[in-house]
């Protein structure tokens, strides 16, 4: 079979895990910069709080310059730390781990979401689709990919452990149906990160003069 | 032998008749239930976040004792409101969702409940026409799996337990409610067919079904999708419970109206007094207007 037939079959399988995780972190996403707008606007001190609170943060995160490998490396492997990070490996505990998956969603959610809208009330709307959109829209659907080949990780393996547990036969072609298909969306969203995370580094930085 | 065929035929009547009372539609006000605990995170959570990020420019204050007071004073003030909130908005979202999931249960139990009469009666009805026909023996056999593997679950136990462990047991109730319509739909399915072939062996005018709607909806997928959607997707699974049990109460009424119209022949029916709608031989209520008919 060549490689697109099994791309567009594992996404004919899993639309309902895609479409459900995008809906799910896209309304938080929207929901969460409204309420931040909102309250940013509702008292303007909090807009010079919250600056000198992220002026300090940067004196004590090493974040590597600009244009460098070394930025790179660390977007990158940061995005795929699921995948290598042991402290972050544990999501693919077999169910178990799909509440800390649940958590990091709602977590990524928000922090874009408060984060763009309050770029965007202190720097413009220009300036925050330049320094979100061009990574964002690889980056985005990559991170879907992945919480998507996960949730169906952890749907193939709960099913699979249930049966035994209970004493059922377990469905064997369903099971390593359920891996191939994590293999592939997996494989997939390690792509675009790589993608996301070379935009992030060499072209986001000219597009915001630095 | 008549007798009791007609004895059992009016059995059957007033188990098609009971179901006004056992199959409950749930309206999708109830959709409170999980959109409550969704707006009131995002409620409390700008508060939250309104609280901490105000305090920010106070602590610089706190260095110097006599502004200590001041400083803190507003801060206490804002913590005990969101945390009032929060306990009310907690106990809300617990009374409305052990009592959903109370109704939930408890009319799952009953329509279950009625059609296992209904299956074992109709079975009755059936063997004392054609008692040798093999149709009608596995008939019986499909009565006995739906009072066998349909049981009560205790709609009460469920609706405390829920009290007390909330997202737990709101998981699990759901998947078996999810998992319980998906098994009955099955039963239902062949039945019908089951039926079909019966009603034929007791030389009596076979039903002709509309097409059965199937909800399979997969409970390890939604359990799996809700924990991963932080909660998200419990949204759309509980608009299912609601919806999809009400759907398969629609397709019973249809599928027990078409069962009566084949045992009650046609010309063995009157016209109701008050309103004038058809109303079956030996009907004690017209199934239009509800009101008293003479036998």
């Amino acid at each position: 079979m060549r490689p697109v037939d099994v791309v567009s079959q594992t996404f004919q399988r899993n639309r309902l895990l895609i479409a459900a995780i995008a809906i799910a972190f896209f309304a938080m996403m929207i929901v969460t910069a409204l309420v931040t707008y909102a309250v940013l606007l509702a008292s303007p001190d909090l807009v010079k709080g919250l600056q000198g609170l992220l002026e300090s943060a940067g004196t004590y995160i090493a974040i590597p310059p600009p244009y460098t490998n070394s930025l790179y490396r660390l977007i990158f492997l940061n995005n795929i730390g699921h995948f290598w990070n042991p402290i972050r490996l544990w999501v693919w505990i077999p169910f178990i781990g799909a509440f800390e998956l649940g958590y990091e969603l709602l977590l990524n959610a928000v922090l874009i979401g408060g984060v763009a809208a309050f770029v965007g009330m202190t720097k413009g709307p220009v300036y925050t689709a330049a320094g979100l959109l061009p990574h964002g829209v690889i980056e985005i659907p990559a991170f879907i990919l992945e919480f998507a080949g996960l949730a169906r990780w952890h749907v193939s393996t709960t099913r699979a452990l249930y049966a035994k547990l209970s004493g059922q036969p377990v469905d064997r072609p369903l099971l390593l149906e359920g891996v191939r298909d994590t293999v592939t969306l997996s494989l997939l969203s390690v792509a675009l990160f790589a993608v996301a995370a070379y935009i992030e580094t060499f072209i986001t930085p000219h597009l915001l003069g630095r | 032998m008549a007798s009791r065929i007609d004895s059992t035929l009016l059995r059957i009547e007033e188990l098609v008749r009971r179901r006004s009372s056992t199959d409950r539609r749930m309206g999708y006000v109830w959709m409170i239930v999980p959109i409550l605990p969704a707006l009131a995170a995002v409620v409390i959570g700008a508060s939250l976040l309104g609280i901490v990020v105000s305090v920010l420019p106070r602590i610089s204050s706190f260095t110097q004792p006599q502004n200590t007071q001041n400083a803190v004073t507003p801060i206490v003030g804002e913590i005990i409101a969101l945390y009032g909130l929060t306990i009310i908005t907690f106990c809300v979202v617990l009374f409305f969702g052990a009592l959903a999931f109370y109704y939930l249960i408890d009319r799952r139990n009953r329509h279950f409940g009625r059609q296992q009469l209904l299956f074992s009666t109709l079975h009755r009805y059936l063997a004392a026409k054609a008692p040798a026909s093999e149709n009608i023996s596995r008939l019986g056999q499909l009565s006995e799996d739906s009072v066998y593997g349909e049981r009560d679950r205790p709609a009460g136990l469920w609706a405390v337990l829920f009290l007390c462990v909330a997202p737990i047991v709101g998981l699990l109730t759901a998947y078996n409610l999810t998992q319980d319509l998906r098994r009955h739909d099955e039963l239902q399915s062949s039945y019908q067919i089951t039926l079909v072939n019966a009603f034929s062996d007791a030389a009596v005018q076979p039903p002709s079904f509309s097409s059965y709607k199937f909800h399979k909806r997969d409970p390890f997928l939604f359990i799996i999708l809700s924990a991963i959607t932080a909660g998200f997707f419990w949204i759309y699974w509980f608009y299912t419970l609601l919806k999809d049990y009400n759907e398969h109460f629609s397709d019973q009424s249809k599928f027990e109206d078409q069962i009566l119209n084949s045992l009650i022949p046609q010309e063995a029916t009157k016209l109701c007094g008050v309103c004038g709608a058809t109303v079956p031989r030996n009907a004690r209520f017209c199934p239009s207007c509800g009101k008293a008919q003479t036998i």
